[in-house]
């Protein structure tokens, strides 16, 4: 993509780049020379020496922060390779790195206001990312042998048959999803029937992605309990092959 | 998998607000400095006793506890700054230390003091130690309100810690203020009545704006 190109995607974010925040010194784009726009002239390239696809992320982080969505979108998709290329370095699991992924990009989003211009780019996503795979880490410590999950998950979604919707599910288990208080089913349904990762079923209830994870949690604890209390009394009307408690990795916690 | 984080990407994009950056470190240690000044010259300036500040070049006790406090107020008051924003880890960590040695030094001076002084009897008025400690607390409230100011609109990735170091930072800069204007140096009132403020701030503080911090993160 040329310089001209952006130049003119960025257009899309004008209105906000005059916003608020425009006396920050941030001018707007249309006040620019191209010499001298905010944004990259080059796009960051393969034979680009190691520093010029940092300063091309700071200047997208810049436009960005005076609310240049198409700068940002370009900022987020060139720097998802690299966190992704980070966390997988220190975490194995696919799913769970994907997790810290996302984190990471929610946290980039939510601390954005802490990036200097003048400062390197790199070393603040960095220290960001490396404190989410520690958040990470120390999340699965302190949840370590206390994470009880159930097989009902894995039932749920046979008996969804791909679809993730509520009325595919059992008898048992819909009335003990139903019986959950709202919050707790929302994040169940979110991550379970709906397939959301943590961060994006977070991002879409507007609560962070631990408060989630929390909720997720006493929501599968809760069902746990009303199922077991239906199985005592008898109570199956599914043909299913019934829940049972074990001991697992919970998806999305490592 | 990778499609999930391009949907997060869309909906990040598609929620972009302008923000206003973070004024830089040495601007925001300069409004402190400025409030902390402006703070020990209303002090100095109210008060009818002597101040402190007149022992400070006579009295060695008075001098070291003094000049660890410094120290310990400028370290907690980078370290916490730093807290806020990512990768200035290593201002964060060296303003720690600095700021643990400047105290060290000033409760040593202190205890050096205690154990010259043991025989002497106190000639302090009756509760000068609570007044001082009172007024520290209180004269913390706005250096700490600044620090506090900081820190919601940062970053912080160890929440904890930055509420403790804002909190030491704030009671070293309080006390910093009752330091220089208290009349009464003995070693034991300095220890008692001063340098237990940021300690205190740290016990009693730390836990709500750990919680505070959390949620804002969030």
């Amino acid at each position: 993509m040329c310089a001209g190109d952006r130049s003119a995607m960025s257009s899309v974010g004008q209105p906000k780049a005059r916003g608020a925040y425009g006396r920050m010194g941030a001018r707007s784009h249309a006040d620019k020379t191209p010499s001298e726009s905010i944004l990259p002239t080059d796009p960051p390239s393969n034979d680009a020496s190691p520093s010029d696809p940092e300063r091309a992320w700071s200047d997208w982080m810049r436009a960005a922060q005076v609310g240049d969505t198409e700068s940002y979108r370009e900022l987020l998709n060139a720097i998802q390779p690299r966190i992704r290329a980070i966390v997988l370095a220190r975490i194995r699991d696919a799913a769970a790195a994907e997790d810290v992924v996302q984190n990471a990009l929610l946290s980039i989003h939510r601390g954005r206001a802490t990036y200097r211009p003048e400062r390197p780019f790199g070393p603040w996503m960095r220290a960001i990312v490396r404190n989410c795979v520690i958040d990470h880490f120390r999340e699965r410590k302190r949840r370590g042998d206390r994470e009880v999950t159930l097989d009902v998950e894995e039932w749920a979604d046979d008996q969804s048959n791909g679809e993730g919707t509520e009325d595919r599910l059992a008898p048992e288990l819909a009335a003990a999803l139903e019986a959950l208080p709202a919050a707790q089913r929302e994040a169940v349904i979110l991550v379970q029937l709906q397939g959301l990762s943590v961060a994006e079923a977070a991002l879409r209830v507007g609560v962070s992605p631990g408060a989630l994870k929390v909720r997720a949690h006493r929501g599968y604890r809760a069902m746990r309990q009303s199922l077991e209390g239906t199985r005592e009394k008898g109570e199956w009307r599914s043909a299913s092959p019934r829940p049972t408690r074990e001991k697992s990795t919970s998806r999305g916690t490592g | 998998m990778t499609s999930a984080s391009d949907r997060l990407i869309s909906s990040l994009v598609k929620n972009l607000e302008p923000v206003r950056p973070l004024p830089r470190l040495r601007l925001a240690f300069a409004i402190i400095l400025a409030v902390w000044a402006t703070l020990l010259g209303v002090v100095l300036w109210a008060q009818e006793s002597e101040a402190g500040l007149r022992w400070l070049f006579s009295d060695r006790i008075y001098f070291g506890s003094f000049a660890g406090l410094v120290v310990a107020s400028i370290g907690a008051t980078c370290s916490s700054l730093a807290a806020g924003i990512p990768g200035r880890e290593r201002l964060e960590t060296s303003g720690m230390i600095v700021s643990f040695v400047g105290l060290l030094a000033a409760a040593v001076a202190c205890l050096v003091g205690m154990n010259e002084m043991a025989s002497a009897a106190s000639s302090g008025p009756h509760g000068i130690d609570g007044m001082c400690f009172r007024k520290g607390a209180l004269l913390s409230l706005l250096p700490g309100g600044v620090i506090l100011s900081f820190l919601v609109r940062g970053w912080s990735a160890h929440p904890l810690r930055a509420a403790m170091l804002a909190l030491f930072a704030s009671g070293a800069l309080g006390t910093l203020i009752v330091h220089a204007s208290c009349g009464f140096i003995e070693a034991e009132h300095l220890l008692i009545g001063h340098l237990s403020v940021p300690i205190a701030l740290i016990a009693l503080g730390s836990y709500p704006l750990f919680v505070i911090l959390r949620r804002v993160r969030r």
